[in-house]
């Protein structure tokens, strides 16, 4: 097992097949999920005709746009238009190689030793995810720019502004549960969450609201969904993309909702502990895999999404510049100062 | 116009604790987490009716697809006056009288050709109103699908009474 | 070093698999081009100037520019934040220094407008 064609060929090309096929699998059930639990929040019932109790729907749903016709308008830049979804879902999915889901495994006692469940570890993990997803502005502009028509234009540029505007505060509130871990490793910062008998969100609950916000703004959901509204710009920069194209772009906006998610999770309640990892009192849940933590977390997560979806109207394009750049930002950087000084007073103040 | 008594509405500016609106923003997602709750865990309340398992009950006055009477003898009502011709407004039936030789003054003429194109008809109801002898009602049936457009045009095979008038799924017809 | 082998591969995969997936779209799907179908949504009139001509705000290049100066502000604070056990209270009087200059700029942005309706 310790030969380095195993340990860097097979090993990690089995991790990346299992990821990507559970990734696509999720995302795509996770757009049935999201039809049925916007339908029983708006009391009335979702899909529940193609399959069982409407299960299939995602199956369906995948052929039809595989055999769609694919529509390239007239004069529009072709290779830039056949290039922004690959712009698009290449960071969506490149981030998922440094998300951890467990820590050490045996896959249920299958293998001889425990491997570690996520594919790697690098140190500057947070930086990375950070990093990479913001490439996928990229191919918005691009997109937007490529087919040739004014509404793709504005949804693109306005897409783009917002992704932009909220990067900043996401930013601050990363630096203020790092303040607390004391690393840009993500394994190491749920490490920390446990040797500390606490979950980041107990001090950092204002750091936790402003991540989701700019996490909800970062993956054009409502509240902030202007940009892909019907009926304000037409859906956007994706007008124009049908078939196989368009379903890139949507697979890359439930796979960055999921990345938020899993972010959320691991940031903020500990990833795969269990709750009150420490106490000896409840060690009899350990033999729930922790693997069921990390999903139900992300899971609550993904239901938050699709409540919000479900209640709010959407803010105006002005005023959603204005809740980030004017509301967001000071708050963000506010609570980095306050979470700094309280560290300090705990840890060099007090002690004597 | 100046001396008008006005009131004054203004009630001043709006404190800072509900400018940030969090109130309401939770009272609403209580409002939808009720719904969702209900609607998965409890008691299933949903506006959606399954179609074509369960079907809405519509009203005696609904206006459907049109049936032409019969009298007792099976013979149709219509005497071909041209009276629901006349008054459609989208000009969809067709009528060609012929003389029935051995009939009464009062059903000397009757239809040779008559016609109904489903796809032109606005389903108003003005046939059945302008016809003298209830010759002409409109059941309740409003599923109808074809598949070309050939097959929308109903003649009198089709149109007609099928069985007693009772069987039929009356919709909006004189004096019910 | 050698964590990062792993990612290399990865990359190479997450490439791949849009360029699989339009390859086996392209072989599969129906295909009956016509030019009424080419022309860009314009709710129902016909275009008369492509996209690429229409002029837009200057507003966007502002918030890009702002987003480029704060985005080095946050890069600045991540190896602060990582190694603030080890800076106590000199390095956060520092670090507070900093970002009440940043938050001169920030103050002057708003205040000159840059920051409205974009």
């Amino acid at each position: 097992m310790d030969q380095p064609l195993y340990q860097f060929l097979i090993i990690p090309a089995v991790k990346i097949v299992a990821i990507l096929a559970v990734l696509l699998l999720v995302v795509a059930y996770l757009t049935f999920f999201e039809r049925k639990v916007l339908a029983y929040l708006q009391v009335r019932l979702g899909p529940n005709r193609v399959g069982p109790k409407g299960w299939l729907q995602p199956i369906a749903d995948a052929f039809k746009l595989l055999v769609k016709e694919d529509l390239i308008p007239s004069k529009a830049e072709r290779f830039v238009f056949l290039l922004a979804p690959c712009l698009i879902i290449v960071p969506a999915l490149l981030v998922w190689s440094v998300i951890p889901f467990t820590g050490e495994t045996t896959v249920f006692g299958l293998l001889s030793e425990p491997i570690p469940a996520y594919l790697t570890d690098i140190n500057i993990g947070i930086l990375f995810v950070l990093g990479v997803s913001s490439v996928g502005v990229f191919g918005i502009i691009l997109g937007g720019w490529a087919s040739n028509s004014k509404f793709s234009l504005m949804g693109g540029l306005r897409s783009a502004a917002q992704m932009v505007s909220y990067e900043v505060p996401m930013g601050f509130a990363v630096v203020s549960v790092l303040l607390m871990a004391g690393s840009l490793s993500l394994v190491r910062i749920v490490e920390v969450q446990r040797e500390a008998h606490m979950w980041f969100f107990l001090p950092g609950i204002l750091a936790l609201g402003i991540y989701f916000i700019c996490g909800v703004a970062e993956t054009n959901r409502n509240p902030f969904d202007l940009p892909e509204a019907e009926s304000e710009l037409v859906a956007g920069f994706h007008t124009e993309y049908s078939g196989m194209k368009f379903a890139l772009f949507f697979l890359a906006e439930y796979a960055n909702m999921l990345v938020i998610g899993s972010l959320v999770a691991v940031l903020f309640f500990g990833g795969w502990l269990r709750p009150f990892p420490n106490v000896e009192f409840l060690a009899f849940l350990d033999v729930i895999p922790p693997f069921f933590w990390f999903a139900s977390k992300v899971g609550v997560v993904i239901f938050i999404y699709m409540w919000f979806r479900g209640t709010f109207p959407r803010y105006r394009f002005d005023q959603l510049m204005a809740v980030g750049w004017k509301w967001l930002l000071p708050l963000s950087l506010a609570n980095v100062a306050v979470i700094a000084l309280g560290i300090l007073v705990k840890n060099h103040l007090l002690k004597g | 116009m100046k001396n008008v008594a006005t009131v004054n509405v203004d009630r001043g500016p709006i404190p800072w604790t509900e400018r940030i609106y969090l109130g309401p923003i939770v009272r609403g997602l209580g409002v939808t987490l009720r719904h969702f709750l209900r609607n998965v865990f409890g008691k299933r309340d949903v506006a959606t009716i399954e179609w074509p398992e369960v079907k809405r009950q519509y009203s005696e006055r609904l206006r459907g697809r049109h049936i032409l009477t019969t009298k007792d003898d099976g013979s149709l009502r219509c005497v071909a006056c041209y009276m629901c011709e006349t008054a459609c407004p989208a000009n969809c039936i067709t009528i060609v009288a012929e003389e029935d030789p051995e009939a009464p003054v009062e059903w000397e003429k009757r239809p040779l050709l008559y016609e109904i194109d489903l796809l032109r008809c606005v389903f108003c109801g003005f046939c059945v109103d302008a016809c003298p002898k209830e010759a002409i009602i409109m059941s309740r049936q409003h599923e109808m699908a074809f598949s070309e457009r050939s097959e929308a045009v109903v003649g009198i095979e089709e149109l007609r009474q099928k069985g007693p008038i009772e069987d039929e799924d009356l919709g909006y017809r004189p004096y019910f | 070093m050698v964590q990062y082998v792993p990612i290399v591969l990865f990359t190479l995969v997450a490439v791949s698999f849009p360029i699989v997936t339009l390859l086996i779209a392209k072989a599969v799907r129906a295909g009956s081009p016509h030019p009424v179908k080419g022309e860009p949504y314009e709710c129902g009139v016909p275009a008369t100037t492509t996209a690429f001509e229409t002029r837009f705000s200057i507003r966007y290049y502002l918030i890009a520019v702002l987003f480029v100066v704060f985005d080095v502000e946050t890069i600045f604070l991540f190896p602060w934040a990582v190694m603030f056990e080890k800076l106590a209270l000199f390095g956060f009087i520092e670090m507070m220094v900093f970002l009440a200059i940043l938050l001169v700029g920030y103050v002057y942005a708003w205040r000159r407008g840059a920051l409205e309706w974009a």
